[in-house]
């Protein structure tokens, strides 16, 4: 498989993960809990979760337009973008297994696959990025 | 000679720092809001996702502002179609910003009513500056 084919790869997995987090409250079943909170709070909440769609819509939409040019690495801006986002999904690999408790996932089969895949997905989304960014191009 | 391309670096570059300076306040927001009694008071799944999107959405920002200092006069130039895609999704990210922050969040509901006000208004000069060096007329290469 092409590196280019991964990143395309890549950008399909990062517009899904941007569209689950439009439904992050109802899947998680949490409405309950935000509704309990100071209204301002829930505000920052809710647009925190659409920021972090847009900004995955943004990478998902620049990688599949220019994923040739990123596999490529023909030009400079490509590199640092692709290495923004290759850092940006490197930190938040980190985050998943280190700042999350693990209390939340513990015991619940369900909800320790769900973490693993997404560990796997943020890892190798961060991977990805990292070989078109310091790679030799293909 | 003072050309479209060298105004727009120079705009470009203030939005850069400012973008730079929003990243700080937006680590510090819990604090700046005194929302800290009220997170404490989330459960915890909750409160570890809110700051994990605060930390992501800080860095996207982050990655924006390094990417505009690094390739300021191409992104002034359109010298590449990347960096006019970049300069546009930047300008798409500040403007629904400015939009949310107009429409969505209830302005009465601001400790600070005035720091409402500062964000809508930097929220849009930043989606106007990407605007002008995504769409406005340039000097390509």
């Amino acid at each position: 498989m092409t590196l280019s084919s991964l990143l395309r790869i890549a950008a399909a997995a990062q517009l899904a993960i941007a569209l689950l987090n439009l439904f992050l409250v109802r899947l998680l079943d949490w409405k309950a809990d935000l509704d309990r909170l100071p209204l301002l709070l829930r505000e920052v909440f809710h647009v925190h979760c659409w920021f972090i769609s847009i900004t995955l819509g943004i990478f998902g939409v620049m990688t599949l337009r220019f994923a040739d040019a990123m596999a490529a690495s023909s030009n400079e801006t490509c590199r640092w973008l692709t290495a923004g986002i290759g850092i940006f999904w490197a930190i938040r690999t980190v985050l998943q297994a280190t700042y999350y408790s693990s209390g939340h996932w513990r015991g619940q089969p369900v909800r320790t696959a769900m973490h693993v895949a997404l560990l796997a997905t943020y890892g190798g989304l961060a991977l990805v990025y990292a070989l078109s960014a310091f790679g030799k191009g293909s | 000679m003072n050309t479209p391309g060298s105004s727009r670096v120079v705009l470009l570059r203030a939005v850069a720092v400012i973008q730079i300076a929003m990243v700080a306040v937006n680590l510090s927001l819990v604090h700046v809001l005194g929302l800290n009694d009220g997170l404490t008071r989330w459960p915890a799944a909750v409160r570890e996702l809110f700051v994990v999107h605060l930390l992501c959405i800080s860095m996207m920002v982050l990655t924006i502002s390094v990417l505009t200092l690094r390739f300021v006069r191409e992104i002034a130039n359109q010298a590449h179609a990347i960096c006019r895609w970049l300069a546009g999704a930047a300008a798409l990210f500040w403007l629904l910003r400015g939009w949310l922050q107009l429409f969505y969040s209830v302005s009465t509901q601001w400790p600070i009513n005035q720091l409402h006000r500062v964000f809508m208004v930097i929220d849009g000069c930043l989606a106007l500056v990407y605007g002008l060096a995504a769409w406005g007329a340039g000097e390509r290469t």
